[in-house]
């Protein structure tokens, strides 16, 4: 499913790579807990993975693409959720935000209506659907950021600190969304800087510690 | 559905995007119409003012000026509107989101232009209502509708100037002060306000090699019968050059400008 080989990044006027020669391989259907103190790099990583950031050196496949010769397919196959409470737009409504989503990640418009009242139903949203907003709370935005990422129904799942600002029954339905993610085949990559990590079962702990990824 | 529809319904996702937060304003639109009321109000006491040479008459000023703020409504909404949108993208961090969707930053910062496009030809056409009907400006009727393709190809060789200085934003992060530095300097040496001929001749060269000369000339010919210094089609034949040179070069500046970033690591930053 991921596939990193060989990647590295250096900062411009830094002497010391912040990744170094990372290789990960996640096969479909598992999710990952990716650990490291403040600055260790966590983001960085997902950020090259999602596309954000180009590496000095290596590559990176998700299904056996490239993002530099496959860019569209690439992400299409990609769900990205940044650490933080940004992306989305304060004066549409949840439901606004959704949809224009879906149009951005090309769903086909066969599919847009259903795929957005998937996400509505799935992170218990559908009563929020037509609040702007910035009329909700930080919980309530975190589960309508989560919802994009899952709507288009990529493949891979980049979460980063994806539980901040949820309470019980949104890191439930976070968790939920996530199982059912691996059930249908999909892998995850949970980013936290530490604690008890998902809550859920994981299949592997990667740990980045000076720019180097280790594996338990 | 062909990736071409997609691409055409993304594009178009981005335009109602704009409409929908443009009319989370409610009263956004009512107070840019009172603004053109009273700006067309004042071109028309100013032109009453207005004895010189180049003009036949107080209204024949009222007509060059009134084409010429119409041209500055689309000018400054092209070249403002795309550079400010991918600026307040960064900051509120949905230019991320755009980044990673199978759409594309390129497609979208193209498509940020959409919207400003559209409002500035509404705005326009408010514009000459107001001028036709409470001044009497004298429109050409016969050749009136001949401005909508004047106008398309205007806003085409406008564009590659918004796509640099988004470019621009990308890199710098900056680029506001550019941009009215940009429509300042079109404004004067285009023609919008004054005649390019009473400028000083070692200036009058600018008006040659910017779009807005010739949109102006072509408009005014339409709109209002005004004379042009060359021919009509020579003025629509510079426009598309325009359009057809820079557009790609500007959309070359925007990728380059995505891939320098993402080598950097600075493409979200603002």
């Amino acid at each position: 499913m991921l596939l990193v080989s060989s990647v590295t990044k250096r900062w411009p006027r830094q002497d010391k790579p912040v990744l170094c020669d990372i290789d990960l391989e996640l096969p479909a259907g598992e999710l990952a807990w990716l650990t490291g103190d403040n600055g260790a790099g966590k983001t960085t990583l997902l950020r090259i993975i999602a596309g954000i950031i180009a590496p000095n050196a290596g590559r990176i496949g998700v299904c056996g693409l490239e993002s530099q010769t496959s860019r569209r397919a690439y992400q299409q196959r990609i769900g990205l959720l940044t650490a933080g409470s940004s992306g989305l737009y304060a004066r549409m409504t949840v439901r606004q935000n959704l949809d224009y989503w879906a149009r951005l990640a090309l769903v086909a418009v066969s599919h847009r209506a259903a795929y957005v009242e998937e996400a509505l139903t799935r992170f218990e949203l559908e009563e929020f659907a037509g609040r702007r907003m910035d009329r909700m709370s930080m919980g309530q935005r975190q589960r309508v950021r989560i919802a994009l990422t899952f709507l288009h129904r990529p493949k891979l799942v980049l979460l980063d600190e994806p539980s901040n600002s949820l309470d019980d029954e949104g890191c439930a339905v976070l968790l939920a969304a996530v199982e059912e993610h691996k059930r249908s085949g999909g892998t995850a990559l949970w980013c936290s800087p530490g604690g008890d990590g998902p809550g859920a079962p994981i299949e592997r702990r990667l740990r980045l510690v000076s720019g180097q990824l280790t594996q338990s | 559905m062909s990736g071409a529809r997609l691409n055409v319904a993304a594009a178009l996702a981005v335009m109602r995007r704009d409409f929908q937060l443009f009319l989370s304003y409610r009263l956004r639109f009512v107070s840019q119409v009172f603004s053109t009321l009273f700006a067309v109000t004042l071109f028309y006491y100013v032109s009453r003012l207005v004895s010189a040479p180049q003009f036949a008459s107080h209204d024949a000023y009222f007509a060059y000026v009134i084409v010429g703020l119409a041209a500055m409504q689309i000018l400054t909404a092209t070249l403002h509107a795309v550079p400010t949108g991918v600026r307040a993208e960064l900051v509120t961090g949905t230019f991320e989101r755009m980044v990673v969707s199978p759409y594309g930053p390129l497609g979208s910062i193209v498509a940020l232009s959409l919207f400003p496009m559209a409002l500035a030809t509404v705005m326009v056409t408010i514009t000459l209502a107001i001028a036709a009907l409470l001044f009497g400006l004298p429109l050409h009727w016969p050749t009136v509708p001949l401005v909508v393709p004047v106008v398309l190809l205007g806003l085409l060789a406008f564009l590659p100037f918004a796509f640099l200085l988004a470019s621009a934003v990308l890199i710098v992060k900056q680029a506001g002060s550019a941009a009215t530095f940009l429509i300042s300097g079109l404004a004067l040496a285009g023609g919008s306000f004054f005649p390019v001929s009473v400028l000083p001749s070692a200036l009058r060269w600018i008006s040659n090699v910017q779009p807005l000369t010739p949109a102006l000339e072509l408009t005014r010919h339409e709109l209002v019968g005004a004379a042009i210094s060359g021919s009509a089609s020579l003025a629509a034949v510079k426009l598309a050059a325009f359009a057809v040179v820079l557009l790609p070069v500007s959309i070359l500046s925007i990728s380059t400008a995505l891939k320098v970033c993402r080598a950097r690591g600075t493409l979200i930053e603002y």
